[in-house]
């Protein structure tokens, strides 16, 4: 899976297909398309009450898909329980970080570097190249509970990218950080969808997915309005509209 | 798909596992058992009666810990698979089988039990669980007493040990208790040291997060629920073995989940060392206020209360906390040859300690 950069005729590492969620009588998404390619980095933004949180918990299985098609790496996940996707291919993070209090970084590292069943050294190998890439190897030894906000970010990625994900999930990670802090996550998933990662972050904090993403894609009202390059999708007249009540400017 | 985190050099990693304090462990506990199994050789009989309770109560504190402490199964029933062991022991020596080996099969009985018992419960989460548990072994006392072979309502005596003199019969109890403790304690540290352990711990601090990490989480929850209730059934088979006598309101008494949950408190939840200084300490308090009747309930209260206000994670709880003393080697040391060390990021174990490290590849 080196990045065969995304040509058409690639099938795409995450395709989401007429996604539809309600919650008892309320409509959250509405008929979602979505394809993600490997090497891209996907930014997904929406005012409130779009369904991003949603379309997240349909990605990952943490609720029954009611209509559509997921379909990871070319298997269709509509029907997989969350945690046997992973071994599809996904991997992501969770917007308030949930650490193993319990036990050191390393441990919360080795659940996702351990998961498949692959042996012991393999396991260490891949928990020890998640820290590299996150810069928490002087932290391994550390109880997760005794960590502060940014680094129980990191541990969140960290555990994410021990399982070696395909298509990794990004749920609002930039909440919280400086702006140092979110150059370096710029960097760092830049650096890894250049590998041929792909990866889809939800973020309502638009200017950093205008720099970090190839691609920008709208919620609003449970369907894509608007999907492209991030300058156009911000000038768009419907996004301006979602997000402002008024026509575009 | 390796290539996707090739972020620089392959890092170079060692994982020590072992340190000086672990091999004092397996030394103490060597010659422990050792000492342990000539008892009852050496002192009167009695001895070996009262230490055959202990070796029930370390069996007790060691698999309901597994379950609350390591899987966050918070059960108030085991005593249903206590009980369930004990009256296992009795309906295997009707059926002809040595009152000694039944013992161990009162176990496996008792894992039998709680499989399809986990089908039902694992639907409940949390308080609803702890509920349900209590309810299982309320129903396992109400079956027992429904059959008049095991004596019903009133109970009944092990008869097919009565013929074996006296001391020769409690050693007997008392060295098959002593060989069941030991394979619980080993067992259950072989499991906590595999990765199934990581997975249980993750399960325990937050299921979803784990969920997402590809753990099953109920797979693992049952196994821990299956082994966890063998475990308590074996408690109950020594203990029937050792006093004789079943009678299901004390078999089945919610009392055992009292004590279960008093040592692992007291002692450390989810450390593999609490328990069993939990269980050592509910003894010596039984031994301490034995002959003064029910003044040995004030005693385990101020037991509780001094432990929940000078040791809040349990004593040995504190001591790891605070000191970072581990005698069970169930920890992953991270060392990094090739790269500097930040401060603060100290290892808990000396380099000197090390006896055995396992390298990552490259």
């Amino acid at each position: 899976m080196t990045a065969s950069l995304a040509g058409p005729d690639v099938a795409p590492a995450l395709s989401v297909r007429g996604v539809r969620h309600a919650y008892g009588a309320v409509p959250v998404l509405q008929g979602v398309d979505l394809d993600v390619r490997s090497g891209e980095v996907v930014g997904v933004v929406g005012p409130n009450g779009a369904g991003k949180t949603t379309l997240v918990d349909v990605l990952t299985g943490a609720v029954t898909l009611q209509e559509g098609r997921v379909v990871l790496g070319g298997d269709d996940v509509s029907r997989v329980r969350g945690a046997v996707r992973t071994r599809h291919g996904l991997a992501r993070t969770h917007q308030v970080p949930r650490p193993f209090t319990g036990m050191t970084v390393f441990e919360n590292v080795l659940v996702g570097a351990t998961a498949g069943g692959v042996d012991r050294a393999t396991g260490y190998d891949r928990a020890a190249r998640a820290l590299v890439a996150t810069r928490m190897t002087a932290l391994a030894n550390r109880p997760a509970g005794a960590l502060g906000l940014l680094d129980r970010k990191r541990l969140e990625l960290a555990r994410a990218l021990a399982l070696q994900p395909r298509v990794l999930l990004l749920d609002e990670v930039a909440g919280g950080l400086t702006d140092a802090e979110t150059d370096d996550l710029v960097d760092l998933v830049g650096t890894l969808s250049g590998q041929g990662l792909a990866v889809v972050w939800i973020e309502h904090l638009v200017h950093v997915l205008v720099r970090a993403a190839t691609r920008l894609v709208c919620l609003a009202e449970g369907t894509v309005i608007a999907d492209g390059p991030p300058d156009e999708v911000i000038a768009s007249p419907r996004v301006q509209q979602a997000y402002y009540g008024g026509p575009g400017s | 798909m390796t290539a996707v985190l090739e972020v620089g050099p392959a890092p170079t990693v060692q994982v020590v596992r072992w340190s000086r304090a672990a091999s004092a462990t397996v030394a103490g506990f060597v010659v422990l058992v050792a000492v342990a199994a000539a008892v009852p050789m050496l002192f009167v009989p009695l001895v070996g009666n009262r230490l055959t309770a202990l070796l029930a109560l370390v069996v007790l504190a060691v698999t309901w810990n597994a379950l609350a402490g390591y899987a966050g199964l918070v059960s108030v029933g085991q005593q249903g698979f206590f009980g369930l062991g004990a009256y296992a022991v009795l309906a295997l020596s009707d059926l002809g089988l040595n009152a000694y080996l039944s013992v161990p099969l009162a176990g496996v009985v008792c894992a039998l039990a709680a499989l399809p018992s986990s089908l039902l419960l694992f639907r409940l989460r949390a308080g609803q669980f702890a509920i349900g548990t209590w309810v299982l072994a309320e129903v396992f006392r109400l079956l027992v007493s429904r059959v008049p072979q095991l004596g019903a309502g009133t109970g009944r005596s092990l008869t097919s040990t009565t013929d074996v003199d006296p001391a020769l019969r409690q050693a007997f109890t008392y060295w098959t208790a002593l060989a069941m403790t030991v394979l619980v304690l080993v067992g259950a540290f072989l499991l906590l040291r595999s990765r199934v352990g990581i997975r249980l711990q993750a399960v325990r601090d937050d299921e979803n997060a784990a969920r997402s990490l590809g753990v099953g989480v109920t797979g693992e929850k049952r196994l821990v629920f299956v082994l966890g209730s063998g475990g308590a059934g074996v408690a109950g088979a020594i203990t029937l073995t050792n006093s004789l006598t079943a009678q299901p309101d004390n078999m089945f008494g919610v009392q055992w989940a009292a004590l279960m949950i008093f040592m692992v408190v007291i002692g450390g939840i989810g450390t593999f060392e609490g328990p069993i200084i939990g269980a050592v300490l509910l003894f010596a308090v039984q031994q301490l206020f034995d002959g003064f009747g029910n003044w040995y309930l004030v005693g385990l209260g101020v037991l509780a209360v001094v432990a929940t206000l000078a040791a809040p994670r349990g004593v040995w709880g504190e001591l790891a906390h605070r000191r970072g003393w581990t005698a069970a080697p169930l920890f992953h040391d991270v060392r990094w040859p090739a790269l500097p060390l930040a401060p603060g990021a100290a290892a808990r174990h000396d380099a000197a300690d090390t006896t055995v490290r396992e390298e990552g590849r490259r």
